[in-house]
């Protein structure tokens, strides 16, 4: 049996492989198809060949089924190298349904690319900033969304098997493609005693009947036979270890919240990126995009981590509310709090161990799918989801535009088929590639504003600048040299809540110089008032940081002539070196 | 029959000891116990499984003795986690030896044992100059500084250890306790106590910046590196549960074996004396919680009310498909309300029968002296993993009793339990004295003097009840006393059986501080009794492992009864009866949802099943409980069946049976 998997997992990576030559990647994207797994390694080894001089190809390492996680780095070698530029972390599809999240990532890097010889902005953005992309983690997911039979919601795990049901059995029961069709999609069955009727002028669509009315249908769930005859259907899937529920902060055990895996980092797929992001420590901000909703999220994930400092939160308002501007329709939100609680996500270990500011985006809107003119939108009012006629009113909605823009490649009609249990009944409903996916020709459109955001929050990751602004003459060989931080950009230095919890040592400014001794030197809290907190030990090194748009003043009192050279360096802001005479 | 019992214990001590081939005559080191462990390829029972090399290229090593079988029970014994008890780590070989030269333990049983989950900190107790320490090597900017690891302890005085440093100083903290100067306590200025001396490790401030010894070689303490309670943002536990290698590496394998069925750790604590500390405050209260809007749209409920966990649970149940499995846990995860942080009542009733047992175990081997109290478990640690994650039943043993010294100072001070005990009179009759010296021992507020206390008595406004509940409201000194009583008691216990346990001060240069004196207790000596000692205590109490052994559930098919009803369908009930005296699983490893349920199955496929499943799953068997399961079926002639009982780690068993006709 084991060996039979095998072959059918060989013949899969044959096909794919025969079906990725036929389409040939070439150097610019397009971005109006989604890319399979092979094709996406691909795409990523095209931009590396193609602008060698700007990425560098990053090997992250294996999946859990042993699929290469590839990333490209995009650095200006010239400029220095890419951990001495603020970082920008950028990733998609830890959930192997979430695919273009990874066409996000493509464009992303292909836009700063193509730009960087065109566009000054771009230029000066690639010039002085770094992006680490990985524009697929969960490989495997996605490579299993492609090649077997899914829906748009399934096959979000990470490949590590489990016994999702508790019944000593592993991955036993599994959705079952009864049709053939590639789409795993509902059953349904007429019974005269069902819950359910069709809708008189839209009859693939059913809804749940009022007292009284005719019972026309019972929905049986998705397509599957019961493969472990339990009494359940398709209970114990492949996987289930959440990509994005197994990282290390906050982490809480399956029981508590399901796809946790047995302990943080459980998966080698995790394990590989948060190891290559462990020598990236000036990645300042990240990005990790999902489907869907619309919606850009920032911590905290869980209420009983209580709210972000409010140095910090002011930084997330200023990039998340102008993401809102670029992607209308998305919201910006906190994710306990607007969403749902989770426990050992990324981007949560992202902002707490490494003390970076982060959003998820999740992308695609439904209602993006709409099939009205400006008259009759204006007629239906706009009310909230929950109620189940607006719900009704949205999928009549999406069959119109699937019947009118997607030649009715979205859904599938119901047809007959004969259930080794339930007999007579009918599979149809919505295809593998909708619903959380939009239709191809709108594919260009959401990754470029949402590579747009990222743009926004990479432009504006700390660029400091250092000027010695004042040099005087207390007596005789004895100098105040006073020293000031300016920070041009919204994100400070380092985040409030690393200075808090101490995550990592501050920004170093420090002055030296072979004549000379530091007599004292401490930060300079009101400069009109000259008053100066002195640092008690080692005073030619201070501790430091420079908030958003705003500055850090330091003071030394040196004794001694001659060179001197001033240093500042930070995680995120890079290192600076200024010299000066003392005459 | 108690008789019998330790008559069996001490058969069983002396066959420990012409067994034994390992020489137990002093603390083996690293490179010894590799030998030991090399040694094992000899044998064919055993083998060494290498979890993981540390940063120092030390072998974090599992030796497995006994062959692992479906079923079969495995019991993983983890010793010296912390790094810093080679003493467990002692016991931990001696239990191998042991088993090793008795085949039954490892045809019944399979064993996983670690001799040390920390390594690296293990290697420092065989280095010059002796520091006690349970970090290992992973480097670590403790103070944040332009350097690394830059500012460890030195042995100044060069006797070999490290030890302390005290100076006298105007903004000391410390004094000398009374009748003994060599000891410090902290002063207590909220008595009118004025600090003497400063407290130092012995060493240098390598890096110049008014600290001593603030960033040492190291590291993580790999046995606070595990998920349960884990505290983020320390200078020690590690970045998050698992991120030392060691911790890593001994999580993976306790997940991937199945067959474990009882977690036994050899440390500092010892969860067989006391059972599992509890009183931790819940996160949410279950018998109260408010629905969010969304929630309550949904259950159809008020979300201005707040309802019981029960109620939710039923509500739930309501609004789901009837197929669904709604339970505790799948409601709780709904809400956001998942842990357990307290053992649980069922299980802390298992705890308390054990912790009798074992007491009656240390009166046979005359270890039931009045002891220092063994540590609490720690967050983080493996001993709460493994309760709260793991789901498995688990105990602990620590192997160094240090008996309690009579508290010489105090030794007519009431405790607080005493003076409870007083009538009225009895209490006014100890005299103003006396009650003087009660009041500032638990440090009563000024304004309550002998004479006001006479008054309040007198005018029945207060009793001896209300007085000790306001001492043990003010007593801060508890925790301190605690403290000094065990370094009493350390002392008390050195001198009587020898040894050096304190290193007298004496002064010496400091080349930044001054004149100070070096000196204080020996690293180690609070857990690391000497070479001498040694054997005769892991002797005595690691036999209790079989005793815990002891208790682990079996599962048995007991019998079953086939009844015809006529027309080739046959009634089958099934007895399956837990003979151990441990539930399967506890009630963690219900809620933990981690143990496997027992699987039952027959053997022969084509068995038509009318009511009932083709494989039943049988959630919980109380220890010494018997659960009945029924099957409807039809055989149109005679049939021949085995039923097949299947644990990954409590037995397996089957039952050959007959369908046949009246």
């Amino acid at each position: 049996m084991k060996r039979f998997k095998k072959i059918i997992i060989l013949y899969f990576l044959f096909s794919a492989l025969l079906f990725s030559q036929q389409k040939k990647i070439t150097i610019p994207l397009s971005f109006d198809y989604y890319y399979t797994y092979d094709m996406l390694v691909q795409a990523i080894k095209a931009l590396n060949a193609a602008y060698p001089k700007l990425t560098e190809l990053n090997y992250i390492g294996k999946s859990d089924e042993g699929r290469d996680i590839w990333g490209i780095t995009i650095n200006n070698p010239k400029t220095g190298k890419d951990i001495d530029k603020p970082g920008i972390y950028v990733d998609g599809n830890i959930h192997g349904n979430e695919i273009q999240a990874s066409e996000v990532c493509l464009y992303l890097a292909q836009y700063l690319l193509e730009n960087y010889d065109k566009n000054q902005e771009i230029k000066d953005l690639v010039d002085k900033k770094c992006f680490y992309i990985i524009p697929s983690i969960n490989v495997d997911g996605r490579f299993h969304f492609f090649n077997d039979p899914n829906n748009s919601s399934s096959n979000r795990s990470l490949r590590i098997p489990k016994d999702d049901d508790n019944d000593g059995l592993i991955d036993e029961d599994y959705p079952d493609d009864l049709d053939g069709d590639g789409n795993i999609c509902l059953m349904r069955k007429k019974d005269p005693f069902g819950k359910m009727k069709t809708l008189p002028d839209e009859p693939r669509l059913m809804v749940s009947i009022k007292t009284g009315e005719k019972r026309e249908w019972t929905l049986l769930g998705t397509e599957g036979i019961d493969n472990d005859e339990d009494g359940k259907y398709n209970e114990d899937s492949e996987g289930y270890v959440d990509g994005n529920r197994n990282w290390g902060y906050n982490w809480k055990p399956n029981y508590i919240q399901s796809g946790a895996g047995d302990y943080p980092f459980e998966s080698k797929t995790t394990t590989a990126v948060a190891e290559f992001i462990s020598k990236k420590p000036n990645i300042c901000v990240v990005w990790a995009f999902h489907n869907n909703g619309g919606m850009y999220l920032r911590g905290p994930s869980s209420k009983e981590q209580g709210e972000y400092p409010a140095d910090d939160i002011t930084v997330y308002n200023y990039l998340g509310e102008q993401a809102e501007r670029i992607t209308p329709g998305y919201r910006y939100m906190i994710s306990w709090k607007d969403l749902y609680t989770t426990y050992g996500d990324f981007l949560e270990w992202m902002c707490m161990t490494y003390g970076a500011y982060g959003f998820v985006g999740e992308l695609f809107i439904t209602e993006s799918e709409s099939f009205k003119s400006i008259k009759e939108s204006k007629k239906s009012p706009e009310s909230a989801q929950q109620d189940s006629d607006s719900r009704t009113s949205l999928q009549r909605e999406r069959l119109k535009f699937n019947d009118h823009l997607a030649q009715g490649e979205l859904f599938k009609d119901w047809k007959p088929f004969k259930h080794p249990v339930y007999g007579d009944i009918e599979i149809g409903g919505w295809v593998k590639m909708s619903s959380r996916l939009p239709a191809p020709f709108m594919l260009k459109d959401l990754v470029h504003r949402n590579a747009s955001s990222v743009i926004f929050s990479a432009k504006n990751t700390p660029e400091v600048e250092l000027e010695v602004f004042d040099v005087q003459s207390i007596s005789k060989d004895l100098y105040r040299v006073r020293v000031r931080l300016i920070n041009s950009k919204a994100i400070p230095t380092m985040s409030k809540y690393a200075i808090l919890k101490k995550l990592y040592p501050m920004d170093m400014l420090s002055i030296k110089g072979e004549k000379i001794k530091v007599v004292a030197g401490g930060k300079i809290q009101n400069l009109f008032n000259n008053e100066v907190t002195y640092k008690e030990y080692k005073p030619e090194i201070q501790f430091t940081y420079v908030p958003g748009f705003s500055k850090a003043e330091h003071e030394f009192i040196v004794s001694g002539k001659g060179k001197i050279v001033i240093t500042y360096n930070s995680r995120w802001a890079g290192k600076i070196e200024k010299e000066f005479e003392l005459k | 029959m108690k008789y019998l019992k330790s008559f069996y214990l001490i058969f069983f001590i002396i066959g420990f000891a012409f067994s034994q081939k390992i020489n137990f005559s002093h603390y083996h080191s690293i490179s010894d116990i590799e030998k030991i462990l090399n040694n094992l390829s000899n044998s064919k029972i055993a083998k060494r499984i290498i979890l993981t090399k540390t940063l120092k290229g030390n072998n974090l090593s599992l030796v497995q003795i006994g062959n692992s079988e479906k079923g079969k029970p495995a019991i993983l014994v983890a010793a010296n986690m912390e790094g810093d008890l080679p003493l467990a780590t002692e016991a931990s070989l001696y239990l191998i030896n042991h088993i090793l030269n008795d085949k039954k333990m490892s045809d019944d049983y399979v064993w996983y044992i670690i001799p040390c989950g920390n390594p690296d900190a293990f290697q420092r107790y065989f280095e010059k100059p002796l520091h006690e320490s349970n970090l290992n090597f992973h480097e670590n900017n403790d103070d944040l500084d332009e350097n690394i690891d830059e500012d460890g302890c030195e042995d100044l005085n060069g006797d070999g250890f490290i030890t302390q440093m005290r100076v006298k100083d105007p903004l000391g903290e410390w004094i000398p306790i009374e009748g003994d100067s060599r000891i410090l306590r902290r002063a207590k200025p909220e008595r009118g106590e004025k600090g003497i001396y400063k407290l130092y490790s012995e060493g240098i401030d390598n890096d110049n910046d008014g600290l001593y010894n603030e960033d040492p070689k190291g590291g993580v303490s790999v046995g606070c590196n595990f998920p349960q309670f884990f505290r983020y943002f320390t200078s020690t536990d590690g970045k998050w549960p698992g991120s030392e290698s060691e911790s890593k590496s001994i999580m993976k394998f306790v997940n991937e074996n199945k067959n474990i069925a009882i977690v036994i750790v050899f440390g500092s604590t010892n969860i067989c004396l006391n059972k599992m500390y509890g009183g931790r405050k819940e996160e949410v209260n279950t018998s109260r919680i408010i629905l969010n809007r969304r929630m309550a749209a949904f259950l159809n409920a008020d979300p201005s009310q707040s309802y019981s966990l029960e109620e939710i649970i039923e509500m739930v149940k309501n609004s789901s498909p009837p197929d669904m499995d709604v339970n505790e846990n799948t409601v709780r995860e709904m809400l956001g309300i998942g842990s357990f942080v307290n053992p649980l009542s069922e299980d802390v009733k298992i705890y308390e029968e054990i912790s009798q047992k074992y007491k009656n175990f240390l009166k046979t081997i005359n270890l039931d002296f009045k002891r220092i109290e063994p540590e609490k478990e720690k967050d983080g640690s493996f001993e709460v993993y493994s309760y709260y994650q793991l789901g498995l039943p688990t105990f602990s043993l620590d192997f160094f009793p240090i008996p309690e010294a009579a508290d010489v100072k105090n030794e007519d001070m009431l405790s607080l339990s005493q003076i409870e005990k007083l009538s009225k009179d009895e209490f006014l009759s100890l005299g103003k004295e006396k009650i003087e010296k009660i009041l500032k021992n638990y440090n009563a507020p000024p304004n309550i003097n002998y004479d006001k206390i006479v008054e309040l008595f007198k005018s029945e406004k207060m009793d001896v009840k209300k007085f000790s509940d306001l001492l043990k409201k003010t007593s801060i000194t508890v925790e301190q006393d605690s403290e000094l009583l065990k370094m009493n008691s350390m002392i008390a216990y050195g001198k009587k059986n020898g040894f050096e346990t304190f290193i007298d001060w004496k002064t010496y240069k400091h080349p930044q501080l001054g004149e100070v004196e070096i000196g204080g207790f020996k690293p180690y000596v609070f857990t690391t009794p000497p070479d001498s000692l040694m054997e005769r205590l892991i002797k005595l109490q690691v036999p209790f492992v079989n005793e815990l052994v002891s208790f682990l559930p079996k599962i048995k098919i007991n019998r079953v009864e086939v009844k015809s009803k006529g027309n080739g369908i046959y009634e089958i009930k099934a007895f399956i009866e837990n003979e151990g005296y441990l539930p399967y699983p506890m009630a963690n490893g219900i809620r933990t949802n981690k143990i496997k349920p027992i699987i039952l199955t027959f053997n022969n496929k084509d068995i038509k099943i009318i009511d009932g499943k083709k494989r039943t799953l049988i959630k919980k068997i109380n220890g010494k409980g018997i659960e009945l399961v029924k099957w409807m079926v039809y055989s149109d002639k005679p049939l021949k069946l085995k039923l097949l009982a299947e644990t990954d780690s409590a037995l397996n068993d089957s039952y050959d049976f007959e369908l046949r006709g009246e």
